[in-house]
């Protein structure tokens, strides 16, 4: 469910269930209010979004870089990034506002590799490396997700794998595997279709 | 997995399908990553129907691979060094020091009018260090208590110099009021003295009514700073908020606040029932006259236990829209589908608030 942004909302864990105090401050608004208040220049709710979100999106730039001072350096630009100008530019309709930060730090991570003149590291199909581990009660999710990306046709995959592992554009992604654009275009994108659908069925029917 | 070998070819090199499925794999090239992105933001619905359709495969990829890892303290530290926290407010005189030694969580959000007003907390305890001195006008207690001499001061009242120095606090907050810098306002008259008496009037009221929600053991929060700013500015407006559709019974429902010139507003209502959010949610709509074609969206809310609520227990909800609103003639509720819409068809209207109605 996409949380609201321009509101404050029920996304609160006040364990109380009662009304929200104005005490809680930036702690209580949702992720997506916090970006509108960063865009506003909040310092407060700058660092509460650096709080809720620093570590996963750290955990997503290390994944690409591979290198963990480096990794910090990223996470770093990033956050200044969105402090300076970037939050100006989320907007709902972009989704949810975690997975705009992780989005975000994802294209800065393939950005510092391209910088640095390197490529990711990982293997196209070995998915297993990009999520080998979840957030903590997350863990469903990747297990989900490793099986119903395993579970798609390589000429799939692979091109999926590209793009999100490797950060190649389409256009890459055809020059590397000598294919049509077009083709590639269509491959992902019945791809990204097929794992959707997945992602919608119970985890616990997912077959082994 | 679904079978989907016999789909047709997408239809063209522009096709929105295949633009979010490409960005959803982030294996859109930036420039047209970022060109989509701007699509999305104009609400191009094919777009965002598009982006839709495959989020929950780009929300998982990135979830999936966000495993958490600790940052090292030094990028934190950074952070708070770029955004001045700690740092010694702006012109703000000989006792900025103090202010910031007072409560080291006070940070430029804090003021009220940028340079002018400010609230600070007091520790609790003796010979508490009050921030009165070279370039501070006024300093008055906004909440708790402050002993001075063989006088207690509460809400409202002054903390004179020639009283002395305080000798105890007790969760006492002071709203002090510093060299007054030249407030933004355009036209009027009445100098900096008036906008800044008639600011911290309506502070003194808010502060009131957060004080009435819980002791000042944090910094003033965001939304207690917007509404004051709406409300002390003399360009804002105050709307009645009619139920429509399904809670038509329920008729006036509370005031909408809107400030053209901040371009914020906020919805203060006696009543909105909870909604489910994962099934629906509230969404707001401006209606601007030099806007021709749809409204702008004001954002997508939910009301529950936890929403905000003042002292009189109606619903607080912030407004600031995504577009700049030249000229508001309605600002409209309705009921969308979790996540909410780029264009509503209004089958849901459930609120109203129209200019010039009384």
């Amino acid at each position: 469910m996409a949380a609201p942004s321009q509101f404050p909302t029920a996304h609160n864990d006040d364990p109380s269930g009662g009304a929200a105090t104005l005490d809680a401050g930036v702690r209580s608004l949702s992720d997506e209010r916090l970006l509108t208040l960063v865009a506003a220049k909040d310092s407060d709710a700058f660092m509460e979004l650096y709080d809720r979100f620093a570590h996963r999106m750290l955990g997503l730039i290390v994944k690409f870089v591979r290198d963990r001072d480096a990794a910090n350096d990223v996470l770093q630009d990033v956050m200044s990034e969105i402090w300076d100008r970037a939050a100006n530019k989320y907007d709902p309709a972009l989704g949810r506002a975690e997975g705009w930060l992780l989005r975000l730090s994802r294209s800065r991570s393939i950005d510092y590799l391209r910088r640095t003149r390197r490529t990711a590291s990982l293997d196209a199909a070995s998915e297993g490396d990009v999520f080998a581990a979840g957030l903590p009660g997350d863990d469903g999710l990747v297990v989900h997700l490793r099986r119903g990306l395993s579970q798609l046709p390589d000429d799939e995959r692979v091109p999926i794998m590209l793009a999100y592992a490797q950060g190649l554009s389409r256009d890459q992604i055809a020059e590397h595997l000598s294919m049509p654009v077009g083709t590639i275009k269509t491959r992902i994108r019945r791809g990204v279709q097929r794992l959707t659908e997945w992602l919608g069925t119970p985890t616990s029917g997912a077959p082994e | 997995m679904p079978d989907h070998d016999h789909q047709p070819e997408p239809t063209g090199p522009q096709d929105p399908a295949d633009l979010a499925s490409l960005y959803a794999v982030g294996g859109l090239p930036p420039d047209e990553a970022e060109a989509f992105e701007r699509r999305l933001r104009e609400g191009d619905a094919a777009c965002r129907a598009a982006f839709d359709a495959v989020r929950p495969a780009s929300d998982a990829l990135h979830r999936a691979a966000a495993s958490p890892e600790q940052p090292q303290p030094r990028v934190r530290e950074a952070m708070l060094k770029m955004i001045g926290a700690g740092a010694a407010p702006r012109d703000l005189g000989a006792w900025s020091a103090t202010a910031a030694e007072l409560d080291p969580r006070l940070t430029p959000r804090d003021l009220i009018a940028p340079d002018a007003i400010r609230l600070v907390r007091l520790p609790d305890g003796p010979s508490p260090a009050v921030p009165l001195g070279e370039g501070v006008s006024a300093c008055i207690v906004a909440a708790g208590s402050l002993s001075q001499g063989n006088a207690t001061l509460t809400r409202g009242q002054r903390v004179e110099p020639a009283g002395g120095p305080p000798t105890a606090s007790e969760g006492c907050t002071l709203l002090v009021i510093g060299a007054p810098a030249a407030p933004r306002r355009r036209g009027g008259g009445g100098g900096n003295a008036g906008w800044l008496a008639a600011a911290a009037a309506v502070v003194l009221a808010a502060v009131g009514w957060w004080n009435t929600l819980a002791p000042p053991t944090q910094p003033i929060p965001g939304t207690l700073r917007d509404v004051a700013m709406i409300e002390a500015d003399p360009a804002t407006q105050v709307w009645p908020v009619q139920a429509q559709g399904e809670l038509a019974t329920a008729g006036k429902l509370g005031e909408f606040v809107w400030n053209p010139r901040l371009q914020r507003g906020y919805l203060r209502l006696t009543n909105l029932p909870t909604n489910n959010p994962v099934a629906e949610q509230y969404q707001g709509w401006m209606f601007d006259t030099k806007r021709e074609t749809y409204p702008v969206s004001a954002g997508i809310f939910d009301v529950g236990q936890t929403t905000l609520k003042d002292r009189g227990g109606r619903l607080v909800l912030m407004v600031q829209p995504g577009l700049p609103v030249k000229d508001l003639s309605t600002f409209a509720v309705t009921i969308e589908h979790a996540g909410g819409v780029v264009v509503t068809d209004k089958s849901r209207l459930v609120l109203v608030a129209q200019k010039g109605v009384g």
